[in-house]
């Protein structure tokens, strides 16, 4: 028979979510919490994010991730967390009860007042893509290759093809470039990077790196090891325009084409999942649609910015904490939240309007001057809008005050001007 | 024919039988023959048993439906199921019985079920049933309502290929068996009237008798035993992989139709993915195992019409495989026979069910070398394999917390899309896996959502370490594969596994 | 005119274009930029700088790598001689983050710092 302990608040991962939950919420008073961190040190996905531009908000400093997660490490060591390291989570179920297994510990099960998911996120493999060709070695996820050269010091390649030009392709591109590697380009399939204009000049201008906008990778070649690529240009429906295939010599081929919230174990619990998020459809507490699990970070919703994951984990952790104190989180009114015309994805997508909720969006494409409308009575104008910049919109209660009580329903849209 | 290769003049030894090619087959037939007194050895061109076709195999046990009545291959399928069982209880292996339904969708395909099941029959096989669409749908709920009728049998069953080639090839070494990995055969040279002498890319070998298992390459051994009539016509199909999520959208392995150019087939795994096939192109050559865009699509419309709710995007990843028919026989039959040419040396020309039919052909192929003079008496003592690789994920918790108890790293996820531990990993490599893809194929670690991206920084430390070898030594499936080609500007690696 | 460069301003996602260029002695920028877009348009323009994130050797660690930092930027064109540099270090634990790994780095006035913890 396992050992059953009982928990007032279980959190699945140390990462900037996870980390940010578990001060808030020994700041609220509550004790007994563990925080579950499978990987050997704290601090998630930052510890290998070596390069600086953390925390500008939070902190009103620009720190490198490990500066970013030691801060919330050092505050969660004052106050005596518990974080099991080298522990996973192998299942939670809907009554709240977790598995986890350790070497140091074994196998053990808690019974939970509240869960927080804060797993994160994963990248899309080469095999998610179908990328044509054959199957070398000397293919990368970003992240497997950042690991690799930052923990490890380990060098993925010598010659190296990018694929996709978001922060994490550009930040990359640099990191090899400094390490001796040699960039050959970086191919993105739209007509524009969604990076930050910062990374495109640090890391791109900088060392002159090709970046080839409209362009994906047709085949990849080579038997043993990755010989070289097909690199061809794509129309705006990002068909292949033949005869413009060219062969590029290299030696890896380094993927950063999407992140997935890894929602294996949220699923497991019988936590509904938002296929426009790819995460849990949660309350302006951030609960999701099981009682008393909360979700916040990555794994909700992937994020652009790592001051708002530990916010959302604050969020999450304020969400749990009520429930420990009999609050019932405002279920009186709920308004089902649409993202409705040129809105992708929005997060809360369930809302009770008793107090000051904040929206994160994204659009669907890049939009010039736009105005952002929320429900009938709420509009904000933009200047310009991209899927890539999430958008906070904050919203306070005598908004939602004004809204007839019957309103049910809200739809947030945005339109061009 | 590929580039030259620098051969050794090492001698490895000598033996009574050499096998060519430690594929699901020529491991089968190493098994089964180390079970008689004698010296035999198992020789492979690639780093790993069953790294050849046998890596892109579809994993499934047939029933003879498929095989024309009368036809080798349908003879050596009989009762293949029954056989898979039973070695899984030998060699402690994974065989899950998941039964198979043949689908008809149109009213002019009924007449094939028919013809089908009385191959089956014909070929010995029992258990037939044709259903309707009411007892489809309950079988498999979420089948197209365009299937009318069905063929349906129990028996049929699936596993996973790279596991069982690995299993059988070290229960034949357990039991005396001389394996050697990465040597390619150059020259096959009679010596004298009783021995061969076989030069390899690792040394020598003499041997009495040369069985030819060497698959996509048998032709090229053939001609070196001066059969030279011997041709091999090439398929390379595509098959894909769905994520687990999605595993209870099929039940049982579901058939369609079949044509030149695909075999209609969506089936649970022996590890609960769901893979789709089979599209099929002509390869460029031998070693082209690529995948196209269209490839992929096509594969995947063979699927969505048996099975309209999947969707592309829970596919985790795809893979073709080359299957080859050869001359000799007809009907893209098996061709199993003594050489022409060249006394005491037998062609094993199996293409599909090569796998199926596995257990028959190394019945066949000891039979036909006895009939050639090989003395067959049975050891006293036959080994039963060692435990198979205990896997955590599948055990229920008592078993769990035993497995933690006896190895505490048992309590360490390495592999976190599919649960893979430490334990598992390094046993493996211990028990002779050393490629990433090795550990990859026989642990699953680095098979579930993400493909490796968050292990595969620890396989590789754990490859290295346990094999005292630098970490850039390490690859993905033999020579030329590194995983990765150096160390950041500050170079060696500081700690353990200096280079 | 002669030195003149097209820069692209970071300060802010909007990423303003500018033309930069000496005259009689004073930067003239020519663009739609704000005043904190000015200040950064015209350091990049006389002395680019780039804060330096990279890792060193750990020895006698089970880590194997320290993520270090520059404390603030140091000249761009200084960044692949201060990788070398960095390829000559090799620290031991126990490290503080914001331990001085080599202070006033390639004689920049600007210190190397620990960017992590290392314990043991």
């Amino acid at each position: 028979m396992l050992k059953r302990s009982k928990l007032d608040i279980a959190i699945i991962g140390s990462g900037p979510a996870g980390l940010a939950a578990a001060v808030e919420a020994d700041r609220r008073g509550v004790k007994n919490l563990v925080v579950f961190e499978r990987d050997e040190l704290p601090g998630g996905i930052l510890r290998q994010c070596i390069h600086n531009g953390f925390g500008l908000e939070k902190f009103k400093e620009e720190l490198t991730g490990p500066e970013y997660a030691n801060r919330y490490i050092k505050m969660a060591e004052s106050a005596g967390i518990d974080i099991e390291l080298n522990t996973t989570v192998l299942e939670i179920e809907k009554d709240r009860t977790l598995t986890s297994v350790s070497e140091h510990s074994g196998l053990r099960k808690y019974e939970c007042k509240s869960i927080i998911l804060a797993m994160g996120c994963r990248e899309r493999p080469r095999g998610a893509l179908g990328i044509p060709g054959t199957r070398p070695a000397g293919i990368f996820t970003a992240g497997h290759a950042q690991r690799l050269i930052n923990i490890e010091g380990y060098m993925p390649g010598e010659k190296v093809v990018i694929l996709g030009s978001g922060d994490i392709g550009l930040i990359m591109a640099r990191r090899l470039t400094l390490e001796g590697a040699e960039v050959v380009a970086v191919a993105e399939i739209l007509p524009y990077s969604s990076g930050l204009i910062r990374n495109v000049v640090q890391c791109l201008n900088d060392y002159e790196i090709p970046l080839l906008l409209s362009h994906t990778v047709a085949e990849i070649h080579g038997d043993k090891r990755v010989e070289g690529v097909t690199l061809v240009k794509v129309d705006t429906d990002w068909n292949p325009i033949k005869r413009t295939e060219q062969y590029v010599e290299c030696d890896t081929l380094l993927l950063s084409v999407g992140l997935i919230p890894e929602n294996e174990l949220s699923k497991q619990a019988g936590v509904l999942i938002d296929p426009k998020t790819g995460g849990p459809y949660v309350n302006d507490c951030l609960e999701t649609s099981v009682e008393g699990i909360f979700s916040c970070g990555n794994v909700l919703h992937v994020n652009d910015l790592v001051d708002n994951v530990s916010n959302e984990g604050e969020l999450a952790a304020t969400g749990a904490y009520e429930r420990i104190k009999g609050k019932t989180l405002g279920r009186e009114r709920i308004m089902e939240v649409e993202a409705d015309e040129g809105v992708g994805q929005v997060v809360p997508q369930k809302i009770s309007g008793d107090r000051e909720t904040i929206f994160y969006l994204r659009v669907k494409k890049p939009m010039g001057k736009m105005v952002l409308r929320v429900g009938e009575n709420f509009e904000k104008k933009f200047s310009y809008a991209r899927p890539s910049e999430m958008i906070r919109l904050k919203i306070p209660k005598k908004i939602f005050s004004q809204m007839g009580s019957s309103v049910s329903k809200l739809q947030i849209r945005c339109e061009e001007r | 024919m590929a580039k030259a290769q620098s051969v050794s003049p090492a001698f490895l030894g000598e033996c009574d039988v050499v096998i060519i090619g430690a594929g699901i087959i020529g491991a089968m037939i190493a098994r089964e023959l180390s079970k008689l007194k004698g010296k035999f050895a198992l020789i492979e061109k690639e780093a790993f048993p069953g790294f050849g076709v046998s890596k892109a195999s579809l994993s499934q046990i047939h029933l003879p439906d498929f095989c024309p009545i009368g036809s080798l291959k349908g003879k050596l399928s009989a009762n293949a199921p029954q056989r898979f069982k039973k070695l899984a209880r030998e060699l402690d292996l994974h065989y899950r019985e998941v039964g198979e339904i043949w689908l008809a969708l149109k009213q002019e395909h009924i007449e094939n079920l028919w013809e089908a099941k009385k191959r089956g029959e014909s070929n010995g096989a029992r258990g037939y049933e044709i259903i309707g669409p009411e007892k489809i749908r309950q079988l498999e709920p979420y089948v197209t309502k365009k299937a009318i009728a069905g063929l349906y049998a129990k028996e049929p069953g699936v596993l996973y290929t790279p596991e069982w080639t690995f299993a059988l090839t070290e229960n034949a070494v357990q039991n005396g068996v001389s394996l050697y990995l990465g040597a390619a055969v150059t020259g096959i040279d009679k010596e004298d009237d009783h021995y061969y002498k076989v030069t390899t890319t690792r040394g020598q070998i003499r041997a009495r008798y040369v069985i030819n298992a060497a698959g996509l390459y048998s032709d090229e051994i053939a001609a070196l035993l001066g059969d030279a009539d011997i041709h091999l016509e090439l398929r390379k199909g595509t098959m894909l992989i769905f994520d687990k999520s999605v595993s209870s959208l099929v039940r049982h392995m579901l058939f369609g139709t079949f044509s030149e150019k695909h075999s209609q087939d969506i089936a649970p795994t022996a590890h609960g993915n769901l893979i789709l096939g089979v599209h099929y192109v002509k390869p460029r050559n031998k070693k082209d195992t690529s995948v196209s865009r269209e490839n992929i699509e096509e594969t995947f419309k063979l699927g969505k019409e048996l099975v309209p709710a999947l969707r592309e995007k829970d596919m985790i990843t795809s893979f073709s495989g080359i299957l080859c028919t050869n001359n000799k026989a007809s009907d893209g039959d098996f061709y199993i026979a003594p050489s022409e040419h060249a006394p005491r040396a037998i062609h094993v020309l199996a293409g599909a069910p090569g796998l199926t039919a596995a257990p028959g052909i190394a019945d066949m192929v000891i039979r036909l070398l006895v009939e050639q003079g090989l003395k067959a008496e049975e050891k006293k003592v036959f080994h039963t394999r060692k435990e198979s690789f205990p896997r955590f994920e599948s055990a229920p918790l008592s078993k769990k917390e035993k497995m933690i108890a006896s190895n505490p790293k048992y309590g360490h996820i390495v592999c976190r899309c599919e649960q893979v531990t430490e334990a598992e990993v390094i046993n493996a490599i211990k028990r002779g896996v050393d490629t990433m893809d090795g550990v990859k194929h026989l642990t699953r670690a680095g098979m579930g959502r993400c493909q490796g991206s968050f292990c595969g920084s620890s396989v590789l430390k754990y490859l290295a370490n346990t094999l005292g070898i630098p970490a850039t030594k390490v690859t993905k499936k033999g020579a030329g594969s590194h995983h990765i080609v150096g160390y950041t500007k500050q170079g060696g690696e500081s700690g353990a596994g200096e280079c | 005119m002669k030195g003149a460069k097209d820069l692209i301003c970071i300060t802010c996602p909007k990423g303003c274009h500018a033309r930069v260029w000496m005259e009689d002695g004073n930067v003239i920028i020519k663009g739609e930029v704000c005043k904190r877009g000015k200040e950064y348009l015209k350091q990049e323009f006389l002395e680019p700088k780039r804060i330096l994130t990279s890792t060193v050797v750990v020895e006698q660690s089970r880590s194997k790598r320290l993520p270090v930092r520059t404390r603030t930027g140091i000249p761009k064109r200084e960044i692949f001689r201060a990788m070398d540099e960095l390829s000559k270090v090799k620290v031991q634990p126990p490290i503080k983050i914001g331990d001085v790994i080599i202070p006033n780095f390639l004689g920049t006035g600007v210190d190397l710092l620990a960017s992590d913890d290392i314990r043991d």
